[in-house]
């Protein structure tokens, strides 16, 4: 990560160990107190050196300490997304579309219980209603039925993407083939259908997007095969389309596919351009995904058993 | 890179260092071994030109949940 303050790329720390939970809850207190006596000595204050979150991620322990301890992990755990909702929630309000100060209204069922979501069994559906309300950059979706979208723990719109909401009427024209890759609960495409676009291919790497997406496609009445149609896959096939979506948020930065007319494979080059930029995206995921399996491996290739 | 900064980054580099070597002595013969702040890559074992990633291996070892995808 870059520093802040510094401009300078800097790691965080993981310390890794074998050493049972109680032997290293033990080495810590004694280094801390170590560490306290010498400053004390010095004449200094006591600063702790490290704020360490003591997370055994194998307890080799009794059943009943690798169980306190998975709850712990998994308490933690929650406790972060929440956090993340919540500040993602946050980052929304006040959000202002197309230079009026009006606010998107979430969807109503995610909106507020981003957090809730996470309670959910996983692969259990959530139902959320879509409730778009003000601004005149929404006014499109005023007045239309209620769009009713299925939602789950893994796949649910994000509020990031709201402003794509108010983007979409100017990005689909009528008769448009809509390319929809990372379709998730397939919100945008299936706006894209309803704004007037004669069929949207929807694409996403998760299976269980997939399925979603065509379970809200069916509730919501579009044809399939006609209206629209569903694959897992990472890759775009060869065909004309628009893309709907202009913003990508991959885990580690910001992508961003212009709105305009794409033809493949002989017109026009600039879908490659903007498809090997994703799939460069995806392959450096991969390749952070790989550095990660070395760096565990060679972690391994030092650990000698006692 | 400036002085303050740099001087910033050598104190909390020995602090960590301090650290590591002073947990580890009462690790005794436990494996331990800890990512470099510097590198990214292994402090103690064989170096490789491989970074620990640290969300990865939140998401991979410890279980944490990085994969919603959005639509």
């Amino acid at each position: 990560m870059l520093h802040p303050a510094w401009q300078r790329r800097a790691y965080p720390v993981t310390f890794f160990t074998t050493a049972p939970l109680e032997v290293l809850q033990a080495a810590l207190a004694g280094a801390e107190a170590e560490r306290a006596a010498a400053l004390a000595a010095e004449g200094g204050t006591a600063v702790p050196v490290a704020e360490a979150a003591v997370v055994p991620a194998a307890p080799a322990a009794g059943v009943m300490e690798a169980k306190v301890a998975a709850a712990q992990a998994q308490a933690q755990a929650q406790a972060q997304a929440q956090a993340a909702a919540q500040a993602a929630a946050a980052a929304v309000e006040g959000l202002q579309l197309g230079g009026a100060e009006q606010v998107c209204a979430l969807p109503r069922g995610l909106a507020k219980s981003e957090a809730e979501l996470l309670e959910i069994e996983s692969g259990e559906p959530a139902e959320g209603e879509l409730s778009l309300l003000s601004g005149d950059t929404l006014s499109w979706l005023q007045g239309a039925p209620p769009l009713r979208l299925r939602t789950t723990e893994l796949v649910h719109f994000d509020p990031l993407n709201t402003p794509l909401l108010g983007a979409l009427p100017s990005a689909v024209r009528p008769g448009d083939a809509v390319l929809y890759p990372g379709c998730g609960s397939g919100l945008l495409g299936l706006l894209a259908l309803r704004t007037g676009a004669a069929s949207v291919h929807f694409t996403d790497s998760l299976a269980s997007a997939v399925d979603l997406t065509a379970t809200n496609a069916r509730v919501a009445g579009f044809r399939e095969g006609r209206n629209w149609t569903a694959q897992v896959s990472d890759s775009l096939p060869t065909t004309d389309y628009r893309l709907p979506t202009t913003d990508y948020r991959l885990p580690t930065t910001d992508y961003r596919l212009p709105t305009t007319d794409y033809r493949l494979p002989t017109t026009d080059c600039s879908l490659l351009t903007a498809h090997c930029s994703l799939l460069t995206a995806h392959c450096s995921l991969l390749t952070a995904h790989c550095s990660l399996l070395t760096a565990h491996c060679s972690l391994l290739a030092n650990y000698e058993p006692r | 890179m400036s002085f303050v900064v740099n001087e910033e980054r050598r104190g909390l580099l020995l602090n960590f260092h301090a650290w590591v070597k002073a947990v580890r002595a009462r690790l005794g013969d436990w494996w331990s071994d800890a990512s470099d702040p510097l590198e990214g890559t292994a402090l103690f074992g064989s170096r490789t030109s491989c970074i620990y990633n640290e969300l990865e291996g939140l998401t991979s070892l410890l279980r944490y949940d990085s994969s919603t995808t959005t639509s």
